[in-house]
């Protein structure tokens, strides 16, 4: 009997073992950075499945959107550079296009993604950033007739600028955006709890059990997180820094974000963290609002995000200083024993 | 006997106490440790986890073969392991934060997390 009642126990033992309680994690690189995608709650093999539907689809995103080597991007830019009219066979991309142009006149110009001729011009259009400042005279040039996005004009599904400066480059935008068509695989798939990660922009779909999913806030000049927060269902998290594409000249940084008014990397913030709760296109503007608010200056930085309707945020100036807003401050939890100079707003 | 007594001095009576209180503190730090909530097993290049709430039997694939996971009672431990030794069979349960079984041979780790793993992604 009791041989039997061990064979019953570890039959069931081995179904439990199917059962929904565990976090499958699956890892990739795509768009220069890594991608973890951690599901919860599902079989193994489902969240296997369902991380290389993920996995595929970035892929194919990251070919079709890449601002450099040959893809839709490229070639709509060969026919700016070229003062023509480029037909656009995709809706999608149209809409993508369409897009990035609200997402310019609503940030007053502070996010800008015609300004790929600006980053190139820096090093950054290079899977290893250049190490060189530009000349300021090929800067002034750009500068003087600006590239600004809402000067792509479409027409039905016809694209064109008469602004040869403008050089499309959605950086800034295509990792959010990935994270809301992994959102909609995931929902396809009847999946409702998982942590997308594609290099620092987080979504958090459902929870982990009766827990909120975690993250750590990386500390822009150190190894270690510096703050971890719980991100509720459906909020996604995004950081603009000057510590993962960068180069050090003349021992001054010089990041990958560009002012768009100057031409110059910015060197009065070290990051911008914001956190955008569920709405229309939350996981896009997860990524794309973090720009504003770490390009623009101290003193505008509370106004702009109060405009944009940010409601999450934490910036860490040049000095070390945390600006913090009142939301972000009532969760967030602090890690390690650093005094931190922290102001809330 | 005597003789032994009488040759030990003070420092020695000492050194002993300050030894003895020292294991014990340790002792009584070990066994109070915080217990686990999760079991994160780590073979070639993947992680998962699993809440000890829950009793499983699994086994996981590596280099050597098949290395086989139970968890029982929330506490985790390797049942069966192609490699060797077996190190990690004889290393029992565990199912306090931070215990963690190695299994080198065969590239299998297995490592009891808090609730409070400090965080599930980086933000960057």
């Amino acid at each position: 009997m009791n041989y039997l009642n061990n064979v019953v126990l570890i039959f069931l033992l081995f179904l439990m073992g199917c059962s929904d309680n565990q976090i499958t994690q699956n890892k990739d690189y795509i768009f220069g950075t890594i991608v973890d995608i951690k599901i919860y709650g599902e079989t193994k093999q489902n969240a296997d499945h369902v991380s290389n539907l993920i996995f595929n689809d970035f892929h194919h995103l990251h070919t079709y959107l890449h601002p450099w080597k040959t893809s839709a991007i490229s070639n709509i830019n060969e026919s700016i550079k070229q003062n023509r009219w480029h037909d656009i066979d995709d809706p999608e991309l149209i809409q993508i296009i369409q897009d990035n142009v609200q997402l310019y006149k609503s940030t007053k110009g502070w996010f800008n993604p015609a300004i790929g001729k600006l980053v190139q011009l820096w090093g950054f259009h290079s899977d290893v950033p250049g190490q060189k400042i530009p000349n300021g005279a090929d800067i002034l040039d750009l500068i003087k007739n600006p590239p600004k996005m809402n000067q792509v004009i479409i027409e039905n599904s016809m694209l064109r600028s008469e602004n040869p400066n403008i050089q499309i480059d959605l950086g800034g935008y295509a990792k959010g955006y990935a994270l809301k068509r992994a959102k909609k695989i995931l929902e396809a798939n009847q999946i409702s709890n998982a942590l997308i990660n594609i290099g620092g922009n987080i979504l958090a779909m459902g929870k982990k059990g009766k827990q909120f999913w975690k993250v750590g806030i990386q500390h822009p000049r150190e190894n270690i997180a510096f703050a971890s927060i719980e991100l509720k269902p459906g909020w996604s998290i995004g950081t603009s820094g000057d510590y993962q594409r960068y180069f050090i000249s003349n021992n001054k940084r010089y990041s990958h974000l560009i002012n768009p008014f100057t031409g110059y990397p910015v060197d009065h913030t070290q990051s911008a963290t914001i956190i955008i709760p569920p709405k229309e296109n939350s996981e896009v503007l997860s990524d794309v609002l973090s720009k504003p608010i770490y390009l623009s200056p101290k003193e505008d930085k509370v106004k702009l995000a109060n405009q944009l309707q940010i409601n999450y945020f934490l910036i860490i100036l040049e000095n070390g200083e945390i600006m913090i807003s009142q939301e972000m401050n009532k969760h967030i939890e602090w890690l390690g024993d650093k005094e931190k100079n922290v102001k809330i707003y | 006997m005597s003789k032994f007594i009488n040759s030990v001095k003070l420092g020695d009576v000492l050194t002993i106490l300050f030894f003895m209180a020292l294991v014990t503190l340790l002792f009584i730090k070990l066994i109070n440790l915080p217990t686990g909530e999760f079991l994160e097993i780590e073979t070639n290049n993947e992680s998962t986890i699993f809440n000890l709430e829950h009793d499983i039997q699994k086994k996981f694939s590596g280099p050597l073969g098949l290395t086989e996971i139970i968890i029982h009672n929330k506490k985790a431990r390797i049942k069966e392991s192609p490699c060797n030794k077996k190190y990690c069979i004889h290393h029992g349960w565990i199912n306090k934060i931070n215990e963690t079984i190695v299994c080198i041979p065969n590239e299998i780790r297995i490592s009891i997390i808090g609730k409070n793993k400090p965080y599930d992604s980086t933000n960057y």
